[in-house]
């Protein structure tokens, strides 16, 4: 088990490179003066090729990268343009309000999916099912952000029950995470109700009723661990959309988190900061993922004793 | 008059089908006699594992019993409810599958799934329903049962799991044991051991055994009666003995004579011209006239009815070899 | 089907498409949505005929004005106007062209490069493949949202530069798939037949990948058409997407944000719009599935 989780940290670190070396690039190779877009339109000559100087922009590219690397594993991403503070404090500053948002989401999308998800999965085709179906997919087109302004219209400015905005107890934490759970929900809620039809096949279920263990005892303890599995995976999947989604979300709610300080940032033009995010969040993006990768060992025997055995 | 273990009548299981439903099992009848064992003989379709599933009221959703009754110690299975059925699947009847690889659950130690049984029959739990475990595991022969118990299916061979399943299926000492093709996925060599096994052990424990095949070489060794089905209906039934030296359907003789023997000098193996059909698409009259050398004319138009040829020979057909 | 033969392959594999397609009629999903994309398209296409007004045209003295079925509105601004008075109803037919012509082009694009790297992974295999199956996992590794406004911020956004980034996020998905499907076919014994006949790789490519690759293209393209769609009402809304006074559905969100408190509709109605086109898409290339659901 060592071994495979070695094995995927190596991956993802390689993988980590890559995401380096493409927003190194993307920043720097995109036609256009990266120094004379982060200034205004009419910045003096002097300026911009002082600005050029500080970046380093005059480099040659490899060199500009290996010292973007060498100071980026150091935890130096360089300085905000606009705030003035180092990038990588910043962006470390607003993450725990993210990952806030992210996990409380996670949650409703959880429970919402699982009640869902298992009320059609194991009776397909029935009434139920399809009004699962159709509910799910009127939620996957709905835009997000725009079911959060329906919320406040309703919650915050009819109702005057929750905060419109920000972030301060647990009020003002339902609205935003339940409307970024909505991104999650059909996705997760449609996987389990195929997974739980399929398992429900499976031979080793069949195995059980003929036992004599009860539906009930079948489903949560037999199915439990496989249908575990595709909950993780996806989870794991989906990770990524559940943070894009946060980005608008916490625009919509004027939350303090990571997406909130980069459309400032873009409106502000401070591409080390944007810079920052994308590096950080793809950190933090690996980091689930191996996360996931472990929980696959603890979960399925198979994986953690595959090498050797007993 | 001592009425038999388990006495099925005239079952008929159903599927819908383009035009309506359409029998996979067709009015088949049978009688099991405690610690007696009977093999079924059948190529794929022709209902018997359906009729297995149907004795542990385990068929699938789409199925559907349009008539017959499953009579278990005087009980129809058909008529009890989920609650009392529960209680006879694993403790008075339970079932060996066919694929011991995908039928244990991969995330589970083995020694406490073989031990779920005795613990939702609430016979024994915990501690000593695992030294149960193991003491089944020795009867089943595994070795080293005590550590093996902590082991997960993926850590056994196939040869292994079987006899792992043979012991689930004995640990709460049933009535029945239905083994739906036991050995078909095995090697030859572990199939004989597994035979040997069943042997064995429904001697020991006084079950008694249906033992579900395509294979006769299998089902002869160990079988007491032997139950010949094709296409849903039963053809022969007869002490095993008697059915292999002398076979009365002509559907029963042409198996037997498709099996190669070591004294075999021909080139080719004599085979049934043709196929067995679908459900969908059975032929009218008797369902194997179309591949019978003995077919006449009453064959494609009235269907065979068992009659009983001598006592404990039953045969449906018109032209049955005397 | 020998490999020798010249008739027209294209034209088979149409034909094949189209074969596969009998029986719309029992398909409620599609007519549903087909009859939700038609309405969609009428705006797409021919937007001057249905809206009322000049999207662009600004009524001060009309600003806010109400929908039709309340007291102060009126048939002449059927869903009201916005802070600057211009008609919503017509901005918002007018946002269709804009959000289908990005989501199409986008989802071509994606399309096209998506189909050819995982055609060519999946056939050649090798190092070719680990090379593009690496990329492929480390632009994964970025959230699409996330890759789409960091290529924004240095793009100036124009209909077709939306279009080509939102494509960029999406075309993995064509990739990975295609690879998959062109991997289990490549094994299968009527191309291990073809190839022993001498059949070259691009006649294989071209005579028995591609039947099986079309139908699931169109059904991920019709999807991802929504999703970038949706992508896009999103960007615009944070600005980064068309901006104003060009019309999209995301900007009209941005736009009348401060209107929440007095007048929601401004805010709502938009995002119905969205509904109904993602809607419109979802449950057409869910039919499309069911109906070419043997070919995949």
């Amino acid at each position: 088990m060592g071994r495979y989780v070695l094995n995927r940290l190596l991956q993802l670190i390689l993988v980590l490179f890559g995401v380096s070396i493409a927003i190194f690039l993307i920043l720097r190779v995109i036609p256009g003066d990266p120094a004379a877009l982060m200034l205004p339109i009419d910045a003096p000559r002097e300026q911009v090729e002082h600005l050029r100087e500080v970046l380093g922009l005059k480099e040659p590219l490899h060199v500009q990268y290996l010292t973007f690397i060498s100071n980026a594993l150091r935890g130096d991403l360089g300085d905000s343009f606009r705030w003035k503070i180092p990038a990588t404090e910043l962006v470390l500053s607003r993450l725990p309000a993210t990952l806030q948002l992210t996990v409380a989401a996670m949650a409703w999308a959880v429970v919402l999916s699982l009640i869902m998800g298992v009320l059609a999965g194991a009776r397909q085709g029935s009434l139920v099912d399809r009004f699962v179906l159709a509910l799910n997919s009127l939620i996957q087109a709905t835009p997000s952000f725009w079911f959060g302004l329906v919320l406040i219209i309703v919650f915050a400015l009819r109702w005057k029950a929750l905060p419109a905005m920000g972030r301060g107890n647990i009020e003002h934490v339902l609205m935003p995470s339940f409307t970024l759970s909505l991104v999650l929900i059909p996705t997760l809620a449609l996987t389990i109700r195929t997974n739980l039809h399929q398992i429900l096949h499976e031979d080793f279920v069949r195995t059980a009723r003929a036992k004599g263990l009860s539906e009930g005892v079948v489903l949560l303890k037999h199915a439990t661990a496989p249908l575990l599995i595709s909950l993780i995976t996806i989870l794991g999947m989906q990770f990524g959309r559940l943070l894009g989604g946060a980005f608008i979300i916490e625009v919509v709610f004027a939350w303090p988190g990571i997406g909130d300080l980069t459309l400032q940032a873009i409106r502000a033009r401070d591409y080390t900061v944007v810079q920052a995010v994308t590096l950080i969040v793809s950190g933090v993006f690996v980091l689930v993922n191996l996360f996931v990768d472990l929980s696959y060992a603890f979960i399925d025997p198979r994986v953690r004793l595959s090498r050797g055995g007993r | 008059m001592t009425t038999s273990l388990l006495e099925i009548q005239d079952l008929t299981i159903c599927f819908p089908g383009p035009n309506g439903l359409v029998p996979a099992v067709d009015g088949v009848s049978l009688t099991l006699e405690a610690g007696t064992v009977l093999g079924i003989v059948g190529e794929s379709g022709s209902g018997k594992t359906m009729t297995a599933l149907a004795v542990m009221r385990l068929l699938p959703r789409a199925a559907k019993v349009t008539s017959g009754s499953i009579c278990f110690k005087g009980r129809d299975l058909l008529q009890l409810s989920m609650r009392e059925m529960r209680k006879i699947r694993g403790a008075e009847i339970s079932m060996v599958w066919q694929e011991p690889m995908s039928s244990f659950n991969p995330f589970f130690r083995l020694g406490g799934q073989v031990a779920e049984a005795l613990s939702a029959h609430r016979i024994v739990k915990g501690r000593e329903a695992l030294r149960r475990v193991i003491e089944l595991f020795r009867s089943v022969k595994i070795p080293g049962a005590e550590d093996r118990c902590r082991d997960y299916p993926f850590q056994f061979s196939g040869g292994m799991l079987q006899r792992a399943m043979i012991a689930m299926a004995l640990s709460c000492n049933p009535d029945i044991v239905i083994a739906d093709e036991p050995t078909t996925a095995l090697d030859v060599t572990v199939q004989r051991q597994i035979l040997d096994l069943v042997q064995d052990l429904k001697e020991e424990y006084d079950t008694a055994v249906i033992l579900i095949s395509h294979s006769m070489g299998v089902i002869s060794d160990i079988a007491d009666e032997v139950l010949m089905m094709y296409s849903g209906m039963v053809l022969e039934k007869n002490a095993t003995e008697e059915i292999l030296t002398s076979p009365a359907h002509p559907y029963t003789k042409a198996l037997l004579q498709s099996v190669p023997k070591m004294t075999t000098t021909e080139k080719r193996l004599p085979a049934i011209p043709g196929a067995p059909p679908n459900i969908f698409s059975r032929p009218s009259g008797c369902p194997f006239h179309p591949r019978c050398p003995n077919a006449g004319a009453a064959c494609s138009e009235e269907r065979p009815i068992p009659r009983e040829l001598e006592e404990g020979h039953l045969v449906a057909c018109h032209n049955a070899y005397t | 089907m020998t490999v020798g033969e010249t008739t027209s392959e294209r034209g088979r594999t149409v034909r094949g498409l189209l074969n596969s397609m009998e029986g719309i009629r029992g398909h409620p999903l599609l007519v549903v949505g087909g009859l939700m994309l038609a309405v969609c398209m009428l705006a797409v296409l021919f937007p001057g005929a249905l809206a009322p007004h000049d999207p662009l045209r600004s009524d001060i003295g009309n600003r806010l004005a109400p929908p039709f079925w309340y007291p102060d509105g009126s048939m002449e601004y059927p869903l009201g106007t916005d802070g600057l008075g211009r008609d919503l109803l017509s901005r918002m037919i007018y946002s269709a062209r804009i959000s289908f012509t990005i989501g199409v082009a986008g989802a071509a694009v994606s399309a096209v490069v998506g189909v050819a790297v995982g055609l060519v992974a999946g056939y050649f295999g090798g190092f070719l493949d680990t090379v593009l199956m690496r990329l492929t996992d480390i632009q994964l590794a970025f959230p699409s949202t996330l890759l789409a406004i960091a290529l924004l911020t240095v793009v100036t956004p124009s209909v077709i530069s939306i279009g080509l980034v939102l494509a960029v996020t999406l075309w993995v998905w064509h990739a990975r798939t295609i690879r998959g499907m062109v991997l289990s076919i490549r094994e299968s014994p009527f191309v291990l037949g073809a190839r022993a006949l001498g059949a070259s790789n691009g006649r294989i490519m071209r005579k028995y990948i591609t039947p099986f690759v079309l139908g699931q293209v169109l059904v991920f393209g019709i999807i991802q058409v929504a999703i970038i769609i949706q992508l896009e009402t999103g960007l615009s809304y944070l600005g980064l997407g068309i901006r104003p006074p060009v019309p999209s559905w995301g900007n009209m969100l941005a736009e009348n944000r401060e209107y929440l408190t007095t007048v929601p509709w401004v805010a709502i109605f938009p995002g119905l719009a969205v509904i109904f086109a993602v809607l419109g898409l979802s449950l057409f290339s869910e039919g499309m599935r069911e109906i070419l659901g043997r070919r995949l």
